[in-house]
């Protein structure tokens, strides 16, 4: 994922020259492959691994750069106007599959003229690496690369009967994707679909259908921002074979608490760069929303696990600062380094990865930095030994290598053919399944 | 034989010799007869031969001569004849002696000749096989390993897919199970069993900490080399088998700080004491925490860039090296083998073996180790 520099700036006062912040991201977790410098700044090209999707965005980013350095993160709190008609009076949505979609909220936004997006937005995108289409698209791609949170823009007035019912899809049935390949779906996969639930609209949390995308007539836009089963979404991607930005992020685990904000953010930046009236409030169906985890960090916990100390400020700032909103639980509170010491977190929406105690103590670790806990050789307390044929087996290698013979390593695969050449009659072979 | 021209057959009276003087040039006409050809009696059996011709007792020509022209020499005569033939006979057996000396000299120098050894010359060669060096790459990660008090331990290249995934923590649609392209088997049933399900080749040697586990109680110290495969296509740093290490250490106090330490000892006793490591924070669903561990390029000393002063193609300008995953155990790990994740804690390591050679040994392709070209193997004695 590229990472510019300068957008992280939108929400962090970053000091630290470029080079510097690449090699602290990578020694917290966020790999760093090469940085580009490009006219408008540096680019990073991160790796993330597959268990921190809060990191695919340039929040996500700027939160693990706030923490690393001390730093107050800036809150996304977007406040677009408002029109006095209702949203709820334009639109209506209903989920009749929770399993596969836990939330779904949906905007309104009417009179918007469609056309190029400015400048400062274009380059945004384009130093990361996604095309400009057009000023509401690029809207929800800007969302999508500034917080993490996949959207999706229908015309409104395609939509039919202005309604959204988000079902299980049927056997062999079929729908156009945006980029203009007919799919067959199956009961596993959610889909989109509006008037009486017939028509699908597009696949949840995947792509969006060709026949409601905006489109150079595009009038009123729809604002879908929801959450989708990250097992569901990645099992439908490999059904599929259709993978996307979208796919990523609900697959490894979007933060169901963004939806929402994502979408405020969305129509505050459509409002900015087409114009249009935003109908007041939002349409939210949000089944099963789940309270938070508590979990507790114990000192003597750290201790047993890394090896050596941290001390009670830097775990208490780290975890704060990565949204864990640590409190002191034990009764050795103001007697700092205590052995007691615990601290009651609350498990961050967008952090789906740490719900255990281990979590936290990795979460301390990386942050704190790894290096911080000085190497030792444990206590070897058995003799070590080798596999009882060792010996024999040394003993033979070594006399047929003094005759002359050079050792070589096969790969155990065959041809059919020639393992029949040797085949006693009788034997069935051991077949792959899947070969290359 | 009999030659009718020779003339030691005849009677000197036959001849017509009458005076010392004609006795004289008779025999000097033997005596150089006698010298041309005694040089013809090149090797031993010519030499008998000759020797036999002169010296024999019936006919040799002194026998002949003394039967022929001594004894029915007339009394005036007979001094001159003894006293021409002592002389003859003197000349004939120094020279017949002579000769044999030089014929049995010259056979042995031709025999010291032929038996001569020249000890400038090469021994005779006998050439020696070498390891393979993905084995002597094995054998040096066993002795590092077993120095600090881990055991060897082994597993089945065949696997379940529960050891290979579920007992490890990576259930079914994990995403790792995506990226880790695996060959599946199509068993056949042994005799009176139904078909086994799920087999597979193992992807990583990781299954072998569950299979250890499950038969021992802690404390646990084991490496685990073995063979591993992966669905990916053949290029130059991709064999769809390949080798690894994997080591695993559980007890009731180990901690992170041990890991650094272990890790730290094994690069600098198979890099070098000069080598840099580090640890970057990473994620596999069996450790937590988890990193990647780098060691600084041996190719640029860790500087990043190359003798022409571009970017180092082996470590791409960075400096550094990533050279194999590893990480705390995770606590949901032990709940597969009954451990009580409380009372203990340990690190595992997956070494990824042809990729340690290849830095090691400056090797460019994966694919020469599985080639097994001789003109290769050699250069690894």
């Amino acid at each position: 994922m590229k990472v510019l520099y300068n957008w992280l700036k939108d929400f962090v006062a970053l000091t630290a020259p470029p080079e510097e912040l690449a090699s602290r991201l990578a020694l917290s977790g966020t790999n760093v492959a090469g940085i580009e410098q490009t006219p408008r700044g540096a680019v990073f090209e991160a790796e993330l691994t597959t268990n921190r999707p809060d990191c695919l965005s340039h929040y996500g980013i700027a939160r693990e750069v706030a923490a690393l350095y001390r730093l107050p993160l800036k809150p996304v709190e977007p406040k677009p106007a408002e029109s006095g008609a209702k949203a709820a009076d334009a639109v209506r949505v209903e989920i009749t599959c929770p399993d596969l979609c836990g939330r779904f909220t949906a905007r309104v936004i009417r009179g918007v003229k469609l056309g190029p997006s400015p400048a400062w937005l274009r380059e945004r995108l384009e130093d990361a690496g996604v095309a400009s289409i057009s000023n509401v698209v690029d809207a929800t791609n800007y969302v999508l690369l500034e917080l993490g949170h996949p959207l999706h823009a229908f015309d409104y007035d395609l939509v039919r009967d202005h309604r959204i019912v988000v079902r299980r899809g049927k056997p062999a049935e079929k729908m156009k994707t945006l980029d203009g390949i007919e799919r067959e779906v199956s009961p596993d996969i959610c889909m989109v679909c509006d008037g009486d639930g017939a028509r699908p609209v597009g696949i949840g949390g995947i792509m969006g259908g060709a026949e409601t995308e905006i489109g150079s007539s595009t009038k009123n836009v729809l604002i879908e921002c929801a959450w989708f089963h990250p097992v569901a979404v990645r099992r439908a991607a490999k059904f599929l074979k259709l993978h996307t930005e979208a796919s990523t992020r609900f697959g490894r685990g979007a933060d169901p608490e963004l939806a929402e904000k994502a979408s405020r953010r969305c129509a505050e930046l459509i409002l900015q760069v087409a114009g249009g009236e935003l109908l007041s409030g939002v349409v939210d169906v949000y089944p099963n929303r789940r309270s938070p985890r508590t979990i507790t960090l114990n000192r003597a916990e750290l201790l047993r696990v890394m090896g050596a100390d941290v001390p009670d400020k830097d775990i208490e700032a780290i975890l704060a600062a990565l949204g864990f909103a640590p409190a002191r639980a034990d009764e050795t509170r103001g007697a700092a380094g205590s052995l007691l010491a615990a601290w009651n977190c609350t498990q961050p929406s967008w952090h789906a990865d740490a719900e255990r105690e281990i979590d936290l103590v990795e979460e301390v670790a990386r942050i704190y930095g790894l290096d911080e806990f000085p190497p030792r050789l444990p206590p070897a307390r058995q003799p070590a030994a080798r596999l009882p044929h060792a010996e024999a087996e040394d003993r033979l290698r070594e006399r047929l290598i003094g005759l002359g013979y050079h050792e070589i390593v096969t790969i155990p695969h065959v041809s059919e053919d020639r393992d029949a050449l040797f085949r006693p009659g009788g034997v069935s072979p051991a077949r792959f399944a899947n070969p290359l | 034989m009999p030659d009718s021209d020779n003339p030691t057959e005849k009677t000197l009276a036959a001849l017509g010799i009458q005076d010392p003087a004609a006795i004289a040039a008779e025999f000097a006409e033997i005596r150089a007869r006698f010298d041309r050809e005694v040089t013809a009696a090149q090797d031993e059996t010519s030499w008998k031969q000759f020797r036999d011709a002169w010296l024999g007792r019936k006919s040799g020509v002194l026998a002949l001569i003394t039967d022929n022209w001594l004894k029915p020499a007339p009394p005036a005569l007979k001094r001159a004849v003894g006293q021409a033939l002592n002389e003859l006979r003197g000349h004939v057996e120094a020279q017949i002696e002579a000769r044999r000396a030089a014929i049995e000299a010259a056979g042995e120098s031709a025999a010291l000749a032929r038996e001569r050894v020249d000890l400038s010359l090469p021994g005779v060669r006998r050439p020696i096989g070498t390891h393979h060096l993905i084995r002597q790459t094995f054998d040096e990660l066993e002795r590092i390993f077993m120095q600090i008090g881990f055991s060897v331990m082994d597993g089945p290249e065949i696997e379940s897919a529960y050891y290979n995934f579920e007992a490890l923590n990576i259930p079914e649609f994990h995403p790792v199970r995506d990226d880790m392209d695996t060959f599946y088997i199509d068993a056949p049933p042994l005799p009176n069993q139904k078909p086994a399900p799920g087999l597979l080749l193992r992807t990583h040697t990781s299954p072998v900490q569950i299979r250890t586990m499950e038969k021992r109680q802690p404390p646990v110290r084991v490496i685990v080399p073995g063979k591993v495969y992966r669905r990916d296509n053949p290029d130059a740093t991709h064999s769809f088998m390949f080798h690894q290490v994997e080591g695993l250490a559980v007890d009731s106090d180990i901690t992170f700080c041990d890991f650094a330490g272990t890790i730290e000892y094994f690069v600098r006793e198979f890099f070098g004491p000069g080598v840099k490591t580090r640890f970057r924070p990473s994620y596999f669903p069996f450790t937590e925490p988890s990193v990647e561990f780098d060691a600084s390029c041996v190719f640029c000393g860790g500087r990043g860039a190359a003798a022409s002063g571009a970017a180092c193609p082996k470590c791409k300008g960075s400096g550094w090296i990533e050279l194999f995953g590893a990480g705390m155990v995770d606590p949901a790990v032990y709940g597969f083998v009954n451990y009580d994740p409380k009372r203990v804690s340990g690190f595992a390591f997956g070494i990824g073996v042809d990729r340690l050679a290849m830095l090691k040994y400056g090797i460019d392709d994966i694919q020469l180790f599985f080639q097994n070209d001789v003109r290769f193997l050699r250069q690894f004695p």
